[in-house]
């Protein structure tokens, strides 16, 4: 098990309009994850029974969770119903742009080439947390 | 008495797929035409020949009927489906293909003219004594006309398309002071989406329901009816919901219907499959009032599976046998209605959003089984819904001894449903199927909107307590869990994929750390 599945998140997830605080972090024993749902202790059973598909036990309650990731939204359906998600991890570099709210100005990023791939340089101007454009310059 | 060996099948989605599939049960070979858009269409895939038919527009492809009949002639196809919409029920296309030698599987052009049109078919419901909505038989002249008509009958009225269908070219009008723009943007619409501006008048029903009646008639004269549908839950006089048997048609009032629907296809020599569409007034106490005719689709419909499963019978079978030439397998009397069915169009629409179009890939698709379960679907995970056609994915249609348990089942199956990648109209359903008032058959064709405005009310009604968590907070502890197991699917969503898998954005962070 790597590191970061061990370590504790402390995640803001807002589900369809509304804010919830999950803290989660392995259970000792590796089989299940221990955490916080908005202050109420959690012990969740969760499988991955195919990609994007989570089958998950709650307290005896057992759920199926379907990842929709489309372009421009992300929603989990569950229950019959398709809900939004959008995640806020305090820890990532987007969270924290965000919350100093600064643009940061014009920014170059050297973008990750394969072996044998085209040897690719990027600008990434990152005009805002929000808004990103690419342009390419030669390689 | 003719033999079809191959059929081709000028139509797309989930039609062309069902008609191949009735063609491969019959030992027919099946010929499929595509757009560009359509190379890798299930139709397509299951098909036994597959010819390309041109760019991705309609009009430059399933509307081609010139193109259509040459591929037909060339592939040896000896008859053609045309399923719905498209070239169905252009009389001009059916003679072309009598003339080409090539089985038209539906009405002959000669019947299609007769009741396609919908001013003919009014005259043609009055000359059998059907009772219709009253209105006029032919095409306005002129807005004053216009003026005449509803003044003599009474406001409200409904200008409509003579050549119409999908709720395209029809105009409600309450008072005199909305003809004249009413009129002038029915016909300019009817003119765009069927190319004639013809144009009639009606009476407005209020709050009726839908009702339509199935009919069969081969070429030896026979016509029968397997009852009716009610497709009452429609938006924008576009059905969204259709179930069999309706919940407030009695079998005095099934037999009626029927037997004026079988009375007007006899009288114009009406062959194949067909329905003939009545408004149902409610009388006192909610029950059934007087019916009307409204007027009659000539071709097979979108929701005909709802009628085969209380029939037990295959429409596109039988189509596929009438126009060999066999009679009618059955007579009036051996029709049985057994049991309940419920359709639900599920299509690529955000109906939290005014019904806009969801075109896009499909990236999950998860799709429900079980008892009393039938998908006809058109898609796949992986297909692209394109923009270019009719959005329509699938229907889901539940099938139940009861009522109660139909809708039961169509609930259990919509649950297990989820498509991903798109926005589709699953929740609407969950939300009808939810409703008193459906559960009930409380229902007209003005339901559907006024359910729509109720449901911002209804959505903030806190629900019944319950011992499970709620929805949002399983769909919370998902996506943290999704975040931290990974999805496996590599979509580029910011919130689920993990650094360690997504290269750009850790070269990114480490240019972030470095900066």
């Amino acid at each position: 098990m790597s590191d970061s599945q061990n370590a504790t998140a402390g995640l803001q997830i807002e589900v369809d309009g509304k804010l919830h605080r999950l803290d989660l972090s392995r259970s000792a024993t590796g089989e299940g994850w221990l955490g916080r749902l908005d202050g109420n202790p959690v012990e969740v059973d969760a499988r991955l029974t195919q990609p994007g598909v989570l089958s998950l036990i709650v307290q005896g309650n057992s759920y199926r969770c379907v990842l929709d990731e489309g372009p421009v939204e992300t929603a989990i359906h569950t229950g019959g119903q398709r809900l939004l998600i959008t995640i806020d991890d305090p820890r990532s570099l987007t969270a924290q742009r965000r919350k100093q709210g600064a643009s940061g100005g014009s920014r170059s990023s050297k973008l990750p080439c394969r072996e044998g791939s085209f040897g690719c340089w990027f600008k990434l101007a990152m005009r805002s947390p929000h808004t990103r454009a690419l342009s390419s310059s030669k390689p | 008495m003719r033999t079809i060996r191959k059929i081709l099948i000028a139509n797309r989605g989930e039609i062309a797929l069902r008609i191949i599939r009735a063609c491969r049960e019959l030992e027919i070979e099946s010929v499929a035409v595509y757009s560009d858009a359509d190379r890798g269409a299930p139709h397509v895939l299951a098909a036994n020949e597959a010819y390309r038919l041109g760019p991705a527009p309609s009009v430059d492809s399933y509307l081609r009927g010139d193109l259509v009949l040459k591929i037909a002639a060339e592939s040896g196809a000896d008859a053609l489906h045309p399923g719905y919409g498209f070239l169905s029920e252009n009389a001009g296309f059916a003679e072309a293909c009598e003339s080409a030698d090539i089985k038209f599987i539906g009405p002959t052009a000669s019947a299609m003219r007769a009741l396609g049109s919908k001013t003919r078919a009014r005259q043609a419901a009055d000359a059998v004594g059907m009772p219709r909505v009253p209105g006029s038989t032919t095409g306005l002249a002129s807005l004053d006309e216009a003026l005449l008509v509803a003044a003599e009958i009474g406001y409200p009225v409904m200008l409509k398309a003579a050549a119409g269908g999908g709720g395209k070219g029809m105009r409600a009008v309450l008072g005199s002071g909305e003809m004249e723009s009413a009129y002038h943007g029915a016909r300019s619409e009817a003119e765009r989406a069927f190319g004639s501006s013809e144009v009639y008048l009606e009476k407005l029903v209020q709050q009726p329901r839908h009702i339509e009646i199935q009919v069969l008639a081969d070429e030896d004269g026979n016509c029968i009816h397997l009852g009716e549908r009610d497709c009452s839950v429609q938006r924008r006089h576009q059905k969204v919901i259709e179930e069999a048997p309706s919940p407030v048609v009695s079998e005095e009032l099934r037999q009626r219907m029927g037997a004026a629907a079988v009375r007007l296809a006899k009288s114009a020599g009406y062959t194949n499959a067909g329905t003939v569409e009545f408004l149902l007034e409610s009388g006192a106490n909610g029950s059934p009032g007087n019916f009307y005719f409204l007027e009659m689709n000539t071709r097979l419909q979108v929701e005909h599976p709802v009628t085969e499963l209380i029939t037990g019978l295959d429409l596109v079978h039988l189509q596929i046998a009438i126009a060999n030439g066999e009679p009618l397998p059955f007579a009036q009397e051996e029709v049985s209605l057994r049991g309940h069915a419920i359709e639900c169009r599920i299509y690529a629409e955000d109906h939290e959003n005014g019904f806009l179009p969801s075109p896009g890939k499909i990236t999950r698709l998860l799709q429900p089984a079980g008892p009393g379960i039938r998908e006809d679907s058109g898609v796949y995970e992986g297909w692209t819904v394109p923009l270019d056609y009719d959005p329509m994915l699938s229907k889901l249609i539940a099938y139940a001894p009861t009522r109660a348990l139909a809708i039961a089942r169509l609930r259990r199956a919509l649950e297990e449903y989820a498509i991903g990648g798109i926005r589709t109209k699953l929740g609407l359903f969950r939300r009808i199927l939810e409703d008193p008032d459906f559960r009930d058959g409380r229902l007209d064709t003005g339901y559907l909107d006024r359910l729509l405005r109720e449901s911002s009310a209804r959505a903030a009604t806190p629900s019944a307590v319950e011992s499970r968590p709620a929805n949002d907070q399983i769909a919370a502890l998902a996506a943290g869990l999704f975040r931290k197991l990974g999805s496996s699917n590599q979509n580029g969503a910011e919130t689920f994929t993990t650094p360690a898998r997504s290269a750009w954005k850790q070269a990114a962070r480490i240019e972030g750390l470095r900066s």
